[in-house]
Order: C-alpha cells, then structure tokens, then sequence
C-alpha cells in the first residue's frame, strides 16, 4: 500500500464519522517509509481538532497536541525535525479550527530552530490569508493586496542601519510617489502574531510614528487586532481577513 | 460609402453600426497600426484598438453627443481622434504598470492633480484589461495543463484554488486534510513549472 493509500484511508475513516484507527494504520507503514508515520499523525491530529466533537479516548486527549504522538512514532521523536514536522501540523489546526495561538510562545517549543517563527507566520498565511487595503482622499479606489509573510512599510531613511540589517526579508512595501518621493518617513515592520492580530514595531531610529492617540517611539511595538488601520502618511492602511466570513480559530 | 441607401450620419438607423463597421472600420485599423507598433510591449492589436474607439464612438453617437457632425470627412476625423487617444492611454498605462512593479506606489502626480482623475499604478494593472486573443491563448494553455493532471481531484483543488478558496475549505470539500491539499497544490506547481519551461 502507497503512502497516498495510507492516508487516504485515514482520510476515509476519519470521513465516515468516527475516529480513524491510526495504530493499524501505523503498522501498515513500510519500513523504508517511515516519514509516512509522521504524515498519518500529522493528518489525525488534524482531523481530531477538526472533528465537532472530538473524541477523547486512553490514548488522546479531545485536543491532542504534538507531544501525544511521541509514543507512536517511537525513535522517530528524537529527530527534531520530526517534532518540528508534527507541531507544524498542531500549529495549523489550532490557528483554523482551535485556540490560535501566538506564534512567539509557539515557536519557543523548538527553541534550537532559527526562524521557525517565520516559517509558523508563512504558514498561518497560507491557510488564513489577509488582506491589507490601503485608502486615501487622493485615490480614487482602494488599492488591496495580500502579503503571504512579514513585511516593512517604508523606505530606509537617513541614519538607518543598511538593510538588511533592519529588514528580516525583501518584502517590503513603499508608499511613495512615482518617482520614489517618499510620502512617509515612517519605517513600521508588520508581524503577524496570531490569527487575528498582529504586531507593528516602529523599526525607524529617527522617526516617532502617531498612532491615534499615542505614540510609538523608535524600536517599540504594539499588538493590533484585525481589523486595524493604520496611518502611513495620508495613506490609510488597513488590515483584516480576506474571508471574514470563514470562522477561524479564537484566542 | 456603402450600396445602402441611407444617411451615414443617421446613427439612429438600424443599419447605422453595420455602415459605421463597413465605411471606417479597415481604414481606422490602418491608421493605427504604426501606433500601436511603437509601443514596445504592444498591449493591444490595431484591431482591438480600432474597435474599441468604434464602440466608442457609436455608443456616444446614438446618445446624442455629436449633433453637429455634417460630413463622412468630419466622423472620419473624430474616429481618428478616438482611436489615437485610446493608443495614447494603452502607452500611458504602461509605462504607470512599470513603474509600479511589485510595490504598492502610488502616481504623486496624480496624487496632485486637481483635476481630480486619479490612477494608481496598482490599480492600473490589477484593472488592466486582457485582450480577446490573450484570453483564448491563457484558456488553452489552461485547458492543457488540468488535461494533464492525474485525476478530477488534482483538477478539483486547482480550480477552487484559482477561484479564490481559502486551503481549509479545499480541504473540507475533498474530505482530506490541508497538509494534502498543500502537498497537491505543491505537487503540481511544480510539474507545470518544468512544463512550461520545457515548451
């Protein structure tokens, strides 16, 4: 029996209504094959977190975490990067279906990983996308786009240190003229921390940037929750799901 | 103009848009064709040009906008006009698509402009239209590439996919998890990647 086959009968059962027999899976995997294990456990967790009523039996809790699957994937669990493999998977059925968790305390379960948290908010994109739009009494339609990851608002300014050094990735959004004359000074890094909210670090070392009624310092951040605006110059920002209608996890 | 008795200028006339088409049609095509050859990345044929500033016109025309028109002399010259308008702006789109690129950047000119037309380049190229022909190319080449998928459900999560479904509920409608629809939609990129970069 394939891979495919494997889990696509875990998929079946889980389907059927009630809660697939994963051992009897696990025993059909091929021992050459074993990063399947990891799949099948990846595919029940989420299916258990997906399920209405997600059963609780003696050998998972309703919600189960990564850890719960350590015992079946035996030596398999010392690899870091079979840990790393499951609790991807938590990740992404707690964020849809369960208690969206924040992607700092999430990623300080693999502490050794660099960069995992990135990686986590890459993958919080792609199954819950957002969509920022901007807004301007000058323009004459909102302009709306998608990010699938971090990004800076701004152009490095004077008395900046050179990216990259300020800049985490290439991804950045300008909000300047056609010749590249700087509307706003302001330099923001946007980081999404959870499903619903994210965090805005003023990454600026000269500029001060209002933000309603307070303001934020060089190297502060604030957490907003979606939907947010935010102002970059006389450009409105604005931030929310791109399915508001789809129900998601809640903190 | 034509072998129909009828006034040219009568644009309320059934036969009117078929005279129109007959009498100017290939003559405005010719007029603009070294226009839209001068721009680089031709976005448009001379026909589609010629065609647009025609319905154009003839829109406007039984609308009642141009009562003063005497003469086929004086409709030949605001066709004209139309048509190398719509040239003028297809060049003038590009060149705003360009220099947007890939950053939200908006036109401060026209920011400025009290005018008070305003056009972003983003939001130039996200409007921007297809043309007929590049249309029909994109739909065989779409159709080649799901003929190609292994089965209906490969096909299924492209098409929700391109429709704008979010991963989750792709995943509901298949029955299977987002990890599968991911490794799919992963899977099959990457095999029209190395088709089309092998054709």
């Amino acid at each position: 029996m394939s891979d495919m086959d494997l889990l696509e009968r875990l998929d079946e059962q889980w389907s059927a209504g009630s809660p697939a027999d994963l051992p009897a899976l696990l025993h059909q995997v091929p021992t050459d094959q074993r990063h399947v294990s990891q799949e099948l456990c990846a595919a029940d967790l989420e299916w258990r977190w997906r399920s209405d009523e997600s059963p609780a039996d003696e050998t998972f809790p309703a919600n189960p975490r990564a850890d719960d699957y350590a015992a079946m994937l035996e030596g398999q669990w010392q690899d870091i990067q079979c840990q790393k493999n499951i609790m991807e998977a938590e990740w992404c059925a707690r964020c849809v279906w369960g208690d969206a968790p924040d992607v700092d305390e999430f990623a300080a379960r693999l502490p050794t990983l660099d960069n995992w948290s990135t990686e986590l908010t890459r993958q919080l994109h792609s199954l819950v996308p957002w969509t920022i739009e901007l807004t301007s009494p000058s323009l004459k339609h909102p302009v709306a786009f998608g990010a699938s990851g971090n990004f800076v608002v701004g152009r490095q300014g004077r008395g900046d240190p050179p990216a990259p050094a300020w800049v985490e990735k290439s991804d950045r959004v300008i909000i300047a003229n056609s010749h590249f004359r700087i509307i706003s000074r302001a330099q923001l890094r946007i980081r999404r921390t959870r499903v619903r909210e994210m965090e805005m670090t003023n990454v600026s070392q000269t500029t001060r940037h209002k933000l309603g009624n307070t303001t934020l310092f060089a190297k502060e951040s604030t957490r907003l929750s979606f939907p947010c605006s935010i102002s970059v110059g006389e450009v409105n920002m604005t931030f929310s799901l791109s399915d508001p209608l789809q129900t998601y996890g809640t903190e | 103009m034509t072998e129909k008795d009828s006034d040219p200028l009568d644009f309320a006339h059934p036969d009117a848009a078929e005279h129109l088409w007959d009498a100017f049609y290939q003559r405005l095509r010719l007029a603009v064709r070294q226009r839209v050859k001068e721009i680089r990345r031709p976005v448009a044929s001379e026909s589609e040009v010629a065609l647009s500033a025609m319905n154009s016109f003839f829109n406007r025309a039984r609308n009642g906008q141009f009562p003063d028109l005497q003469s086929e002399d004086e409709l030949w010259r605001l066709l004209k006009t139309i048509a190398i308008r719509k040239t003028n702006d297809l060049r003038k789109n590009l060149r705003a698509q360009k220099r947007g690129g890939n950053h939200a950047v908006f036109n401060q000119a026209e920011l400025d402009n009290n005018d008070g037309r305003v056009d972003a380049g983003v939001e130039a190229a996200t409007t921007r239209d297809v043309s007929p022909a590049l249309e029909a190319e994109l739909s065989d080449l779409m159709q080649v590439l799901m003929e190609r998928l292994p089965d209906q459900r490969h096909r299924d999560v492209i098409l929700l996919k391109l429709q704008g479904a979010p991963i989750p509920m792709i995943a509901e409608h298949l029955g299977t998890t987002t990890r599968t629809v991911q490794r799919m939609i992963k899977k099959i990129e990457s095999e029209w990647h190395a088709d089309l970069l092998s054709s």
